[in-house]
């Protein structure tokens, strides 16, 4: 059973890695592409975790549980990175035009404790 | 006729126009590679057009627009910092480990096995001469393997201070570059594009190095600072300098210790505290905190010096309080073991075994009561497996303590590899954030956000899942893999 759990892994694996991959150029798009891949991953770990207590006496699902907790954590920093950026350029942009858009409606994106004037 | 003229004045106008954007474009294409560039924009304005009153329109060359945005370049100093110190700490500590072998086939672990081994074999022989003499020899072996780490650490520590020289020295060479671009800033060129790449070049190429701020003051020049220190303000360069000193606040309890790094600003103020990252901050936590862990410092021991002074004492205790003979008068023991009573911290680097020490001053008879004829050996060898606090270090045995190390050391390793990794992506990430954030159009842009500001959201929330479910499966999976 552990060579099951090990395979689980692998392919949990790989979608993190991807999911790496695809942070190095963040995009809505991409982001969108992000979420599928770790719904994947989520599905398959709770597919495998029934059998996992059979793994416990191997070494290599123990190797293989501890690289997807890498490959995770290397995809929360590029995340968190990420999604520093964005909302420090938000924040940039609000202060630049009050997040007015050129044609004078307002954002999409509200602020919380701001009014917008319509009309 | 006049408005046949002034149709070609229009014309002229604008071939002029979109002659300096194409100049433009030329430029940006010629510069795609130069470091530092960023693409320029020749802005076009529209002339009044009215028939009625003799305004004929057209279009003239406006304002040259740079697509860099410093929000941008300051992300990816900011990852450049961290990855500065990431690449150094996985340099330092290779080092590092090349000197705590933990196969077993060289080093102080091999040389304390045989040691442990012969005290052993002499307990089988309590009376025989090569088996004493092999403890004498295993003994200056491992006395040996102590000397030899204490020194190729102490080769580990100058080969640092002289990295943080040069370290220094690079720093104030890039400032002193930028300090030249500052001048011709003032001097007039500053809407000099090549100029502009060179300071943003120089900036990132400065960051590696420690946690670089800068800011551009109205008259273009640029102010740098070294966490809160000064390093260029205008023309005027604040060079720091590197320096060894032996701590005095609080006072030291290790005498003759070895001296600390210490990094001082252009007005002779130690700023060491304040430098935490980059390459310098990781030079500066492997020289004063890193190999002091191992070789001590003005405030303490350092683990190898320990467990070198407590394998001596211990040894020299077993020895010295067992007889060579019975007598009468009975003969007691001779120490094996010395070493610099005088520092500390030079322990391992001056353990030795006595020249004077021959092969019947070996102590085997343990003068109980009950008296056991080969009760010191067998003392001794206990010392491989300890029954008793007293044959133990930091209780663990001398074999663990040693491994204990040596796998600190591989641990941190392990640790900085990893983040020199992440850290290498996340310099990637933040160069390709700055290329796709030049020149955007902010009502674009404001669409945009709304959907990353979801999908960060969501992909957060899953995140944070899998770290709780991947926890779950290490903690089942490993529980007994260690």
């Amino acid at each position: 059973m552990a060579s099951g759990v090990i395979e689980s892994l692998r392919r949990v694996h790989r979608e993190l890695e991807q999911v790496c991959e695809m942070l190095l150029r963040p995009s809505p798009e991409v982001l969108n592409g992000c979420e599928q891949r770790l719904v994947r991953a989520t599905a398959e770990m709770e597919a495998s975790r029934p059998a996992w207590s059979e793994a416990a006496r191997d070494w290599q699902a123990g190797e293989q549980a501890r690289l997807v907790r890498r490959s995770l954590h290397h995809a929360q920093r590029l995340l968190e990175n990420a999604a520093r950026f964005h909302a420090g350029w938000r924040r940039r942009r609000a202060a630049m035009n009050g997040e007015y858009r050129a044609d004078g409606s307002i954002p999409d994106l509200r602020c919380p404790a701001r009014i917008f004037v319509e009309g | 006729m006049s408005n046949l003229l002034a149709s070609l004045g229009v014309a002229a106008g604008a071939l002029d126009a979109f002659t300096q954007v194409l100049q433009v474009t030329q430029n940006n294409v010629a510069n795609a590679s130069t470091p530092g560039y960023a693409r320029q924009t020749q802005t076009l304005n529209a002339l009044p057009f009215n028939a009625t009153f003799g305004d004929t329109g057209g279009v003239k060359a406006g304002a040259i627009e740079s697509s860099r945005d410093e929000y941008a370049e300051t992300a990816v100093r900011q990852q450049n910092v961290l990855l500065g110190a990431a690449s150094q700490n996985v340099s330092s500590l290779t080092s590092l480990q090349t000197i705590f072998d933990i196969s077993g086939n060289t080093g102080i672990p091999c040389a304390l096995n045989n040691l442990l081994q012969s005290f052993s074999a002499w307990g089988q022989s309590p009376t025989d001469p090569n088996a004493r003499q092999l403890v004498i020899d295993r003994a200056t072996d491992l006395a040996g393997a102590f000397n030899e780490a204490a020194s190729s650490l102490g080769t580990v520590a100058q080969d640092a201070e002289q990295q943080i020289g040069t370290t220094v020295t690079e720093i104030n060479q890039l400032v002193g570059q930028l300090q030249q671009y500052n001048t011709q800033i003032m001097g007039g060129d500053n809407n000099d594009a090549g100029l502009d790449a060179q300071v943003h070049s120089t900036l990132e190429q400065l960051s590696q190095y420690g946690d670089i701020s800068a800011t551009q003051q109205e008259n273009g020049s640029w102010t740098v600072m070294l966490g809160q220190t000064q390093l260029l303000v205008g023309a005027q360069q604040y060079q720091i300098s590197n320096d060894m000193e032996e701590p005095s606040n609080p006072p030291p309890t290790n005498a003759n210790a070895p001296p600390l790094a210490v990094i001082r600003g252009a007005d002779g103020t130690d700023i060491t505290s304040t430098i935490t990252t980059g390459q310098l901050g990781a030079l500066l936590n492997f020289r004063n905190t890193v190999v002091p862990s191992y070789i001590g410092d003005a405030y303490q021991q350092g683990g190898l010096n320990i467990m070198a002074q407590q394998l001596a004492d211990r040894v020299n205790g077993l020895l010295t309080a067992g007889n060579v003979s019975d007598g009468p008068p009975a003969q007691t023991g001779t120490a094996l073991f010395s070493y610099d009573q005088t520092n500390a911290t030079n322990v391992a680097q001056s353990l030795t075994v006595n020249s004077a020490t021959t092969a019947d001053q070996l102590a085997a008879i343990d003068p109980g009561p009950p008296e056991v004829s080969n009760g010191v050996p067998l003392a001794l060898s206990a010392l491989a497996n300890p029954q008793s606090a007293a044959d133990e270090i930091d209780g663990v045995s001398y074999t663990s303590y040693y491994g204990n190390m040596a796998s600190n050391v591989g641990s941190l390793l392990t640790d900085a590899t990893n983040e020199q990794q992440v850290q290498q992506s996340a310099v990637a990430q933040a160069q390709n954030l700055r290329q796709q954030s030049s020149g955007v159009d902010l009502d674009q842009e404001a669409m945009t956000l709304v959907e990353f500001q979801r999908a960060y959201d969501a992909n957060s929330r899953l995140i944070s899942v899998l770290d709780q479910v991947t926890e779950d499966a290490v903690n089942i999976i490993s529980v007994t893999t260690g």
